[in-house]
This record gives structure tokens, sequence and C-alpha cells, in this order.
């Protein structure tokens, strides 16, 4: 409320200020007259003359090419007429500011900004319970100090993986994994920074540190967990799933990493599944079922556009079947869909980016 | 909601620049005083919105708001206090509302103090003064937005590019952009000469101290960033001809060049239109810089935007202004009243003389500069135009610049008498031959052109002291007279005389770095290396930290016949924000010369690798450029130069002989 309170006065004071000389009525009489500048050219070189400085011939010639210039100055004011102020015109500029100023900042700002985000010093924030951040500043000025404690790193690395500071805890979960040796849950925590520090993408590095995880021990929940989704990531949703599957049967379904697991296995059935039913038939009949199947998808993405991994099947259902003008409709459709949300947004875009499809408008 | 404010107020001024542009215009089309005076209201409340726009992005930054994307990519909490207010500049967007706040910041200035000139022609100076700001906010709101703010909001930031983390940074760009935005009004003033179809030596008396201030912001902006790269990228030069560089360095001379026409204009009512595509030709190179560093084209250090989107917007904005303006250049100016002629031997004859090299000049770095753009784009091949292209370009044409400028300075306007000229400048010319002289018996089989360029440096110095000697001295007064004459002389003489001088020191500084000595060497701790008259000390190596990076440091003592002299502590810093090491040079300043350390890392054998140099009187590059900065702020304060208000004041009484 108080923010569109201010935005108002401050347009309010802009429209003032710019209507403000509309509003005078007096005619200036300022005209800035060039005879001044002319004159002290005078003066300037009958000063030069006086000390010698020019012989008087050239005197003579300055004197009269400056006079011709004034002349010449003279004239030209006396041609180009009074200035005019029509009050007919000053009504339709009034009118142009009163209408243009609020017309076209308020649709603009609103179509950019976010007047509903206050603004967030970091002073007023929720931060991290003051005790915690004392004990990492502790360990931290401990570790500058004695910069070969593994076990210091390994204790303060899950400190700033809550904190968010991925990129220290990548730092010190290599210190502690080159200080204290290799295993498989140092490797797999590392990795499982990276993949924090990457926005959630199991990248090469990642990867490498899982897979030496699991070389020290093929058990190793976390690293197969994060296996399994970059799989995932590589569209190989079958691959996925199996690895899924298997962990799922081997953990407590209740513990956080069996409902993520849980969680992963119903996002993924419906795909896969369709997918082996497909497998199973010829190829021409595999096309026509495929295409059947994504034209149903669209049709019930037509009465309910709210389902944004619906959209986005569908958007790689058409990239894969070679239809890219397809694909690019529906993601504008998907766009139009989620306007207003953000979130929802920002996914179909990135979607958008990895398929190589056009960018975000 | 201080954020959203900022926000919204580069929202308005977006409006209130579209406003400003076409009312104005429709006032000077139709000779309506009421809309021409529109104006200046226009942009003084321009002004205060992309001020208060810019308040809210540095209180953002102080704050650590990291629900503003730019805060979150370019801040951190740990950052020091100083950082945190240059940091608002230090990347793309924010360097973009620094560049329109000083923009409408020129045109607030303008309007205030602009009251005293023809009415048509100050309307229309504003009215383009805010259709730049207009694309610029506009360029600002749509591709470079610094506002984007971030919901939930992150904790910590990413840090500030630790390139940049540095003083030199902090002044750097605003300097420069002052002379990059300042060339603005220059072209706003021959744009408004064309819309209403008048110049004539009172134009150019009103734009004349707007150039000088544009000129000297550039020059110091010039020599500062000089000097960033000298100590802060540890290459060990003062000059890369680095395309980022020569942007900044084609305005630069163009800028020179329209400083002295506008005084042969003024003078003599000559030159006009060149006058003019000179003015449009000074802002367009700044445009063609802003586009360079700005649209990333560049894959240098300084090109830390990349994101094509931008890079077209830029180009859109550079097309419209640069076109346009050449376009109506083209149309208009052959309807400008054509001043008068003047003979070749004379005053004006060697401005203009002045005017060829310097256009030369810039049309010689402009060639090495976009060529290899130009080819790249077009073959995709990468060739690169380095220094052997500009020494062999450039500097062919500077040198014998340097040579004739005493002889021009001293020439008198209208008729001049070389003959008589040369015979005044005779002890000056004289006094240099023989300093060049003794410099090549006592460095004899050392470099061949450096003692020349010290000679013409002296030669430059010792002109513009005889120029001022002669001027008071007139036709031969007792001392004293003189003596007084000398100080009476108007500001801008002095002026002039002190920016040549800068030109002769700088040129000293540089030929001088031909007796530079470089050594690349690998040193374990214990061991000395000489650098010229220098014993250098490897102590030892170590670690430490700062308040936001981690430092490998090594520890050199400088000896100098015996007796330690000075540390040196150059190191390699990683910052915690940003994983990315930046090297420190380290300086020891003796007499006017600096002993230079760079260092490596440390190969396995225990050895450090150190660049380590001896750069006798370098600083003088630098402190020529301060003092041609200085002689440009004297001939600003020069009361004649002043803006109209000064020229309707009562006329001086004393006004003494130019």
């Amino acid at each position: 409320m108080v923010l569109w309170f201010s935005l108002a006065i401050l347009t309010g004071l802009a429209v003032l200020a710019l209507l403000w000389p509309l509003s005078r009525t007096r005619v200036a009489a300022d005209e800035a007259d060039d005879s001044v500048f002319y004159t002290q050219e005078l003066a300037d070189i009958e000063r030069d003359a006086e000390r010698g400085l020019i012989g008087p011939a050239e005197a003579e010639a300055a004197r009269a090419e400056a006079a011709r210039r004034l002349i010449a100055s003279r004239r030209r004011q006396g041609g180009e007429g009074e200035t005019s102020a029509s009050p007919n015109r000053a009504r339709w500029a009034a009118l142009a500011v009163l209408i243009a100023i609020p017309a076209i900042a308020l649709p603009l700002y609103l179509r950019i900004a976010s007047p509903d985000l206050p603004d967030q010093p970091l002073a007023s924030r929720e931060t991290a319970p003051e005790g915690v951040q004392d004990a990492v500043a502790q360990i931290e000025r401990h570790l500058a100090k004695n910069p070969n404690d593994g076990r210091g790193y390994e204790v303060v690395a899950p400190v700033y993986m809550e904190m968010g500071r991925f990129d220290d805890a990548v730092r010190a979960l290599s210190e502690a994994a080159r200080l204290l040796g290799p295993s498989a849950s140092r490797f797999s925590a590392l990795g499982q920074a990276r993949v924090a520090q990457s926005g959630g993408v199991v990248t090469a590095e990642a990867r490498a540190d899982f897979e030496r995880a699991l070389s020290l021990d093929a058990n190793d929940l976390r690293a197969r967990y994060f296996i399994a989704m970059a799989a995932e990531q590589d569209g190989n949703n079958a691959k996925a799933l199996d690895a899924y599957r298997t962990l799922a049967a081997q953990i407590d379904p209740s513990s956080p990493i069996g409902q993520a697991v849980a969680a992963k296995i119903a996002e993924l059935l419906p795909k896969s599944e369709a997918g082996s039913v497909v497998a199973a038939l010829p190829k021409d009949d595999q096309t026509k079922m495929i295409r059947a199947m994504v034209a149903g998808l669209a049709q019930k993405l037509e009465s309910n556009p709210a389902d944004a991994d619906g959209w986005m099947r569908l958007i790689r259902s058409y990239v894969v079947l070679g239809e890219p003008s397809q694909a690019e409709a529906a993601l504008t459709k998907a766009r139009a869909a989620f306007a207003t949300n953000a979130d929802v947004l920002r996914r179909i875009n990135d979607e958008a980016r990895n398929l190589k499809l056009g960018a975000a408008p | 909601m201080i954020v959203e404010l900022g926000h919204y107020a580069l929202v308005l001024a977006l409006a209130v620049s579209l406003i400003g542009t076409a009312l104005p215009l429709w006032g000077v089309k139709t000779n309506d005083a009421a809309l021409m005076r529109m104006a200046p209201s226009a942009s003084l409340v321009l002004f205060g919105l992309v001020a208060l726009s810019y308040a809210a992005l540095t209180k953002a930054y102080l704050d650590s708001d990291f629900s503003v994307l730019n805060v979150i990519e370019n801040s951190h909490s740990a950052k020091p206090l100083m950082y945190r207010i240059s940091g608002v500049w230090s990347n793309h967007e924010g360097s973009m509302l620094l560049w329109v706040l000083i923009l409408a910041l020129f045109s607030g200035l303008l309007a205030w103090f602009g009251r005293g000139m023809p009415q048509r022609l100050f309307a229309a100076v504003l009215a383009v003064q805010s259709s730049i700001t207009a694309a610029f906010v506009l360029f600002l709101l749509v591709a470079s937005n610094p506002f984007t703010r971030v919901a939930p909001a992150p904790m910590e930031g990413r840090g500030l590019n630790p390139l940049l983390q540095d003083p030199g940074l902090a002044i750097h760009p605003p300097l420069l952009y002052v002379g990059y935005v300042g060339c603005s009004v220059a072209f706003s003033f021959a744009i408004g000469a064309l819309i209403t179809g008048r110049i004539d030596a009172a134009w150019a008396r009103f734009v004349r101290p707007w150039t000088l201030v544009a000129w000297c912001f550039l020059t110091l902006g010039i020599a500062m960033g000089s000097y960033w790269a000298y100590y802060e990228l540890g290459w060990g030069g003062w000059w890369f001809w680095d395309p980022v560089e020569n942007a900044s360095l084609m305005p630069w001379l163009v800028a020179t060049a329209l400083i002295h026409s506008t005084v042969v204009m003024e003078k003599r009512d000559a030159l006009k239109v060149w006058t003019i595509l000179l003015s449009i030709l000074t802002f367009s190179l700044s445009l063609v810089g802003t586009f360079l560093v700005r649209s990333g084209v560049l894959t240098s250090v300084h090109a830390f935007a990349v994101d094509p989107e931008r890079g077209l917007f830029i180009l859109g904005i550079l097309i419209l202004f640069i076109g346009g303006s050449l376009t109506l250049f083209a149309w208009r100016a052959p309807l400008l009243k054509q001043g008068g002629i003047f003979a070749p031997v004379s005053r004006e004859g060697a401005l203009v003389l002045n005017n060829l090299f310097l256009a030369a000049a810039t049309a010689a770095v402009f060639i090495g500069t976009l060529y290899p753009l130009a080819l790249e784009a077009l073959t995709g091949a990468k060739i690169s135009v380095g220094a052997p292209f500009f020494d062999a370009t450039f500097l062919p044409l500077m040198l014998p610049l340097a040579f004739i400028l005493p002889f021009g300075q001293a020439l008198a306007w209208k008729r001049g008498d070389l003959l008589g000229v040369s015979q005044r400048l005779a002890t000056a010319l004289g006094l240099s031959i023989l300093i060049t002289i003794i410099i090549y018996a006592a460095t004899w089989g050392g470099p061949v052109l450096a003692p020349l360029g010290i000679g013409l440096g002296f030669w430059l110095i010792f002109g513009s002291i005889a120029d001022i000697g002669l001027r008071a001295k007139g036709h031969g007064v007792a001392l004293s007279v003189a003596l007084r004459r000398a100080v009476g002389l108007p500001l801008s003489i002095w002026g002039s005389t002190l920016a040549h001088m800068g030109v002769g020191v700088s040129m000293i500084g540089v030929a001088c770095t031909a007796w530079g000595v470089e050594k690349i060497v690998e040193m374990k701790p214990g061991e000395t290396v000489q650098v010229g008259r220098f014993d250098v000390k490897l102590e030892g190596a170590g670690l430490r930290n700062g308040p936001d990076y981690r430092e490998n440091f090594a520890r050199f003592i400088v000896i100098d016949g015996g007796r330690v002299v000075g540390a040196l502590e150059p190191g390699k810093r990683i910052f915690t924000g940003r994983t990315m090491p930046t090297s420190e040079a380290a300086l020891l300043t003796r007499g006017l010369g600096q002993v230079y350390a760079s260092v490596g890392d440390v190969n396995p054998q225990g050895q450090i690798a150190a660049r380590l140099y001896w750069k006798p009187w370098v600083l003088f590059i630098w402190i020529g450029a301060v003092i041609m900065a200085l002689g440009g702020f004297l001939s600003v304060l020069d009361r004649r130069a002043r803006i109209a208000a000064a020229v309707k004041a009562r006329l001086p009484r004393a006004v003494p002989a130019e």
C-alpha cells in the first residue's frame, strides 16, 4: 500500500513539474543576444592592439570582420521572428503529458516489476541461528590455523550445505577426502554438494564422484540415488526407473531417501510403462500409436491447461517426433497457461532451452 | 519497497524522456515558447528520477539485498563497503545505469546553466539529450534490467569479479563514463544546430566548455584505465592496443580535434560543417566504444557482459543515432551558412593540420580495432592486429603532429609569419636538440629512437613555455611587466599551454620505457636477481587471508647500492565468492621510476616464477595525462569559456591579450 502511494506521488510530482512551464503565461523575453559575444570580441581586439600583439593593419581587419559578423547575427535574429505561445497547443501538450506519463509507466512497470516483493536487506532476514554461525566461524578460524585437520572439514561441510554455501561445502569435502583418505560416504557427499552447487544437475564431475563412491561400496545409497537421477536427466527413463526400483526394494520407504525414491518412481512410471507397451509393437504401429497418444495428451491439455508436467511431456514428444513447429506452438501455449506462475515458467523455459526451442520472450 | 521505487523511477524516466523529446521538438518546429520551456523542466525531472533509481540500487548493494538478481550476481556479504558501492557499476546492468545517470546529470547541468542560450537551440539540444536517455533507459528496462528480483532470495551472493575488486576499478569507469557521456552534449549541440539551421561563433562558445569537460574526464579515465591494467593485470605494460583501450582512445582523439576546431569556429567563424561532423563523430565513437565493451563482441577481460540480445539492442541504438545523425547531417549541413576562407600559414591553418592528423590517427585506430572483428564476423577467421600495426600507422601520424604543435601554437590568427615564429622558437628548438644530443652521447649503443622521443617531449614543453613568454613580453617590455602580464593571461592560454606540456611529459615517459629492464626468472628463497641498478632478493613465500580472499604471496627485498630500499609483496589471490585466481603485482616507486614484480606459480622444485621489471621514469606517462587534464580544467574555468550566463554578464574591465 505504502509502495503504491509512493509511486502515485512520484508520478504526480513528475507530471506537475512537466506541466509547470506550460502554465506560465509570460512569454519569455530571455532570448539570448549574440551581440554581447561580438562586442566582447571587439574589446579583445582593441586590447591586443594596444599591447602591440597585433599590428594596426591586422587590428583594423579583425575589427571589420567582427563587425560584419555582429551585423549578420543581428539580421539573422530579426529574420527568425518572434516566438509564439498558442494556448491551444499548450492544452494539447498538457493532455499528452497527463495521458502519456501514466499510460507508459504503469503498464510497463506492472509487466516487468515485482511490486509485491518487499526489500530484503540481509541484516533483517532470518539467518542461521547465531550459535551455528559462531560455531562455523570458530571452526573456520581453527581450520585457517590447522589447514590439515580433515576431521574439521568433514564436520563443517554439512553445516555449509544447510546454509546453502555449496561452494564452501564442495571445497571442505574435497579437503576432507584428500586428508582423511577415500571413502564411499565422503565421495557421495562430495557429489551431492556438487549437484547442489550446479542447481540440481548431476554434472560429469559429480557423476565421477558417485562412481568412485560406488567402486568403494556398491551399496552406497546416496550414490545410487544420484546415479539413477543422472540416467533420468540423460533422458533414459527406463534405466532410471529400474535403478530407482532396485533402490526402493532395499530401503525403508518412510526414510527421507525412501520417500524421494518413491516420488521419483511415481513420476517416471507412466512415461516408461507406456513406453514398454509401445516398444512391443511393430515399427509402423508404434509410430501410429505414439502419435495417437500425443494427440490425446494435446487434447487433454487443451481442456485442462494447468498441467505443467503434461505440457513438458507434450513438447518433448513433438521434438522426438521431429515436429519442431508443433513443439514451438505447444511451448507458446504452455507459457501462456503459466504466464503468472514464475516458478513453472522458469521450468518450462529451462526445458525449452534444453530442447533448443525458441528463447523466452 | 525502496528497490521497487527505484525500479518505478526508471520506468517513469522512460516516459518523461519520451515526453521531453517530443514536446520541445514540437515547440522548436512551431516556435512555441511554452513548449520549448518544457525541455529544461523535463531534463531536471529526468535527472531526479534516474538519481533516485541509482540510489535505490546502491542501497540494495549496501544492504546486501539478495532479492535483487544483480546484487546476488555481483556482491557478497563479506565485501568491504567501498566495493559494495563500486560493485554497483562494476557489472553490466549497473554500469549502464551509471551511464544513464551521468547522461541525465549532463542534461540537468545543461538545463540549469544553459538558460542564457538562444531558446530554440536550447530546447533542441535538451530534446536530443532526452532522446538519447530514452533509448538507453529502454535498453536497461528491456535487455539489462538491474532491478530484476528473485524469490526466494538466496542467503549469499556470488561476489564481484575479483579482477575488478580494486580501487582502480572503483574510479576508472565513472571517470571514463563522464568522458564518454560528456561527448553526448557536443553531439546534441550539433544536432540542435542542424535542426534549428543556425550555427555561428556563439554556438562554438556554448559548446566548448562541455566538450572540454568531457575531454578532461576522458583523459583522466584513459590514464586511470591504463594504470589499472599496468598494475592489476600483471603484464607489465602500460598500453596494449587492446580493443577496449582503443575504444576509449578513438573518442579521445576526435574530441581532441573537436576542442581545437571549436576554437577556429569561435575565432574565425570557419570550419562549421567540419566541427558539426566532429561533434557527431565524437559521440558516435563513444557509442561504438560502449557497444564494443558492453555487447561482449570482444573476448577480453573487460567484456564481462556476454549476451547477443544486448549486443543487438546496443547495435540498434548505434544505428539509430549514428545513422540518423549522419543522415540529418547530409541533409542539413549544406544549408548551413559557410564561414570565411583563410590562409594556410596561420593559427587556423595549423589547427586544420592538427585536425587532419588526429582524424587520420583515429581512422588508423578504427581500422586496427574493427577490421579483425569485421573479418571474424564475415569469414570466421581470427586475426589479431597488435602493436606492430599501430606502431606503423599511429606513431608516424603522432610524431609530426607533436613536432609542428609549438609552431601552430605560436602562429597568429589570420595571417601568420612562419619565419618570424621559427625565429622566436629558435631557443626552445635549440635546447631540445641539445638535450637529444646529450642523451645520445650518454646512452650510446642504447635505443635509437627513444632519445628522439625525449627530445620531442622537451620541444613540446619548451615550445609551450616560449609561447607564454612571448605573449607576456609582447614588443620588448621590462621583466616585471612581463611577469604581471603572464599572470594576467587568460586561463584558456595557460590551460592550452599546460595541456601541451602534458603531452610532452607523457611523451618523455613513453620514450623512457625503452630503457626498461625485464627479467623473467624462477627463483628460490634466498636467491638474488639483478634488475637494472637494483638487486632483488626473494626472501620467502607464504599464505595469508584477506577479508574475502586467500593469497599466496612472495616477499622480495629491493637493494639499491647495497642498501635495502623497500620490499615487494606480489601475490596470487583466490576470492571466496568465485574460485578464480587473480595476480596482484607489487610496485616500489623510486623517484619517478618503479620496480615492478608479479609472481606466478611455485614449481615442484620449490621455485617461484617471477617477472621483475625496472621501469625508469614510467610515472611520467600518467603524470603527463594528469597535466593535460588539468590544462583542460583550467580552460573551462576561463571566464570567457563559461556558459552563456557568463557571456551575458557585465563585460570584464581588463581582459588581457590573447
